[in-house]
C-alpha cells in the first residue's frame, strides 16, 4: 500500500486506531443485495446515487425525530454546531459541557411532554421509544451514506449529518458499549464509521439477474445495459427497480431504465481481506474491541452489572484512521 | 534494461482444462475457461460472463467450458493482482469477423479497466491466455499462450494469436 486511503476527510487528531490484538465483528459480505460494480465508472456512479438516496432519507428521518423534540423543548433544544471539524481541547471542552446541559434539560421537557401525554395517547403523541428508535435508524442511514458518497464531494454533508444525528441520539437517548465474555465492544455507529476498514470477501457461487431474477450466465440481459424495467413491489416489499424496501423514488406501473446486477444468493467463501475500498460499501464492522487498557482505569469496570456509557458523538470530531493506519501499515 | 511492452510465454494447460476443451472442440468458435476449478464447478469471472454474452450478441458461437449451468460459479472480482484475467480457447472455425469481435471485447475491457490508472507500467497487468489447437502429424495438442502487458498493445498481440500468428519459439 503506497497511500493513505481515508477518503476525502482525513484528519485524525492523535494517533490512529489500531486494530492489533483486538476482536472485531463486521459484516464481510452481504448476499440477496444489489452490489456495485466493481470498478470503473460504473461503480462510482451506482455508489454516487445510492449514496445520494440514502442521504436524503436520513435528512428525511433526522427531520421526523427533530419535530417533536422541538414541539417539546422548543428553545432548549441545542442548535446544530460544526461537530465533524476538531476543535481546540478547550474550546471542545467547555462546547461539550455546555451543550450535555442543554441536551438534559431538552431530555426532562421531552420526557415530562411524553408523560403527561400517556394513555390514552392522542394523535402525534410523542412516543419516546418509538422516537428513539427512528433517530437511530436515521443515524444508521447518514453511515451508510457516507459509505457510499466517502469518494465525492458529498462526503464532508453525509460526514457532517451523522455527527449532528450522533449527537442527539446520545443526548436524547444515550449509548452503551456491549459487554459480552468479560469483553467491551464499540458498536457506536459514528466511531465505526471514522474507521476506514471494510471487508472484502472472495467466494464464488451462481449470480442471479437483478432484472429476471435468472441465472445471469444464462438470460439476455447484459451487465452494464439499461433496460426498461416497469417498476412494481416484489413479494417482500422490494423496489423492482432499486430493491429497497422503503422506495419513495420509484412508482410502481411508471417504466424506468434499470442496469442489471449480479445478485449472489447463495455462496462459498474462500477468504476475507481487510480493505480500504470493499467492494461492498457496507461490508464493514460493527462491534470493536475497547482496548482494555482504556476500560481498567473506570471504577467497577468489571463488577458483573457494569454498564459502560459512551459520550464520544458530544465532543468534535478527531478524523478519520484509514485501512493503513488501522491494520499497521502505516 | 527496458521491460518489454507485452510478454508472450508458452504455459502448460491443465489437464482440466485440456479435458473441457478436448469434450467439444468443434462446436464452438470460442471457448471461455474458468479461472480455475473447485470441486468439479467451474469458477468464471465477472469479465467471462459478460464475454460470453457480448461474442454471443455480435454472433460468435461462444460458449462457456462448462456447459451445464449448474456446473458454473461466478467468483467475487478481490484479486487486486490482476487488472483482467480471462482464458480462451480459440476454435478452428473462428473466422476472422469473430477474431474482430474478441478483439473489440477484449479492447473495451482492456480500457474499461485501466481507466483512472495514472501510472500503467507499476498497475496491475492484463493477462490473456488463448489455448489453441496444434496439429502435429495426426496428433492433436492443446498449446497454451499466456499473453501479459500493462495496455491496449495486449490486445493485438492476442488479436494475432486468434488469427493463427505463429507462437513465440
Amino acid at each position: 500500500m503506497t497511500q493513505i486511503t481515508r477518503g476525502t476527510i482525513w484528519f485524525r487528531v492523535g494517533p490512529p486506531r489500531r486494530l492489533a490484538g483486538l476482536e472485531t465483528r463486521g459484516y464481510a459480505v452481504r448476499f440477496g443485495v444489489l452490489l456495485p460494480p466493481a470498478e470503473g465508472p460504473a461503480r462510482w456512479t451506482a455508489l454516487e446515487a445510492e449514496g445520494r438516496r440514502l442521504l436524503a432519507e436520513a435528512r428525511r428521518g433526522y427531520g421526523t425525530v427533530l419535530l417533536p423534540v422541538l414541539i417539546a423543548a422548543g428553545p432548549a433544544v441545542p442548535p446544530p454546531v460544526n461537530l465533524d471539524y476538531p476543535w481546540s481541547p478547550d474550546a471542545g471542552r467547555d462546547l461539550v459541557t455546555s451543550r450535555r446541559a442543554q441536551w438534559r434539560e431538552t431530555r426532562r421537557l421531552l420526557a415530562r411532554a411524553s408523560s403527561s401525554l400517556a394513555a390514552p395517547k392522542p394523535q402525534g403523541a410523542t412516543d419516546l421509544r418509538a422516537l428513539e428508535k427512528r433517530a437511530r435508524a436515521a443515524l444508521d442511514t447518514a453511515v451508510d451514506a457516507f459509505d457510499h458518497l466517502e469518494d465525492t464531494n458529498l462526503a464532508s454533508d453525509a460526514h457532517a449529518l451523522a455527527h449532528t444525528i450522533a449527537e442527539l441520539v446520545a443526548g436524547l437517548f444515550g449509548c452503551w458499549a456491549e459487554r459480552e465474555n468479560g469483553r467491551w465492544f464499540d458498536v457506536c455507529r459514528l466511531s465505526l464509521m471514522h474507521l476506514r476498514v471494510g471487508m472484502s470477501a472472495g467466494f464464488s457461487g451462481r449470480r442471479h439477474c437483478s432484472i429476471c431474477g435468472c441465472d445471469l450466465t444464462l438470460c439476455d440481459h447484459m451487465p452494464g445495459v439499461a433496460y426498461p424495467v416497469v417498476a412494481g413491489r416484489k413479494p417482500d416489499g422490494r423496489c423492482t427497480i432499486c430493491d429497497s424496501d422503503i422506495c419513495h423514488t420509484h412508482t410502481p406501473g411508471v417504466t424506468y431504465p434499470a442496469v442489471p446486477h449480479a445478485i449472489t444468493r447463495q455462496a462459498d467463501l474462500h477468504e476475507i481481506s481487510a480493505v480500504a475500498r470493499p467492494r461492498d460499501p457496507l461490508a464493514r464492522h460493527n462491534a470493536i474491541e475497547i482496548p482494555p487498557y482504556a476500560v481498567t482505569s473506570l471504577p467497577n469496570h468489571d463488577a458483573a452489572n457494569a454498564s459502560l456509557r459512551c459520550e464520544q458523538c458530544m465532543a468534535p470530531c478527531t478524523g478519520f484512521t484509514s485501512a493503513e493506519e488501522a491494520l499497521g501499515f502505516a | 534494461m527496458s521491460v518489454p511492452a507485452v510478454t508472450v510465454e508458452r504455459v502448460p494447460v491443465p489437464e482440466w482444462a485440456n479435458d473441457l476443451i478436448l469434450r467439444r472442440p468443434d462446436q464452438v468458435d470460442l471457448l471461455i475457461l474458468p479461472q480455475r476449478v473447485r470441486d468439479g464447478l467451474g469458477e468464471y469471472g465477472m469479465d467471462d460472463l459478460v464475454g460470453v454474452k457480448t461474442l454471443r450478441a455480435a454472433g460468435v458461437r461462444a460458449d462457456w467450458a462448462h456447459s451445464e449451468p449448474e456446473d458454473r460459479t461466478v467468483a467475487s472480482e478481490y484479486s487486486a493482482d490482476v487488472a483482467v484475467s480471462v482464458v480462451l480457447f480459440v476454435g478452428q472455425s473462428l473466422a476472422q469477423e469473430g477474431v474482430v469481435e474478441a478483439a473489440r471485447w477484449l479492447l473495451a475491457r482492456v480500457r474499461q479497466a485501466l481507466a483512472g490508472r495514472p501510472d500503467r507500467k507499476t498497475s496491475a497487468p492484463v493477462v490473456v491466455q488463448v489455448n489453441r489447437l496444434t496439429l502435429e502429424g495426426d496428433r492433436r495438442e492443446i498449446e497454451g499462450l499466456r499473453v501479459t502487458g500493462h495496455d491496449e498493445q495486449v490486445v493485438g498481440v492476442v488479436t494475432a494469436l486468434l488469427q493463427g500468428g505463429p507462437a513465440p519459439k
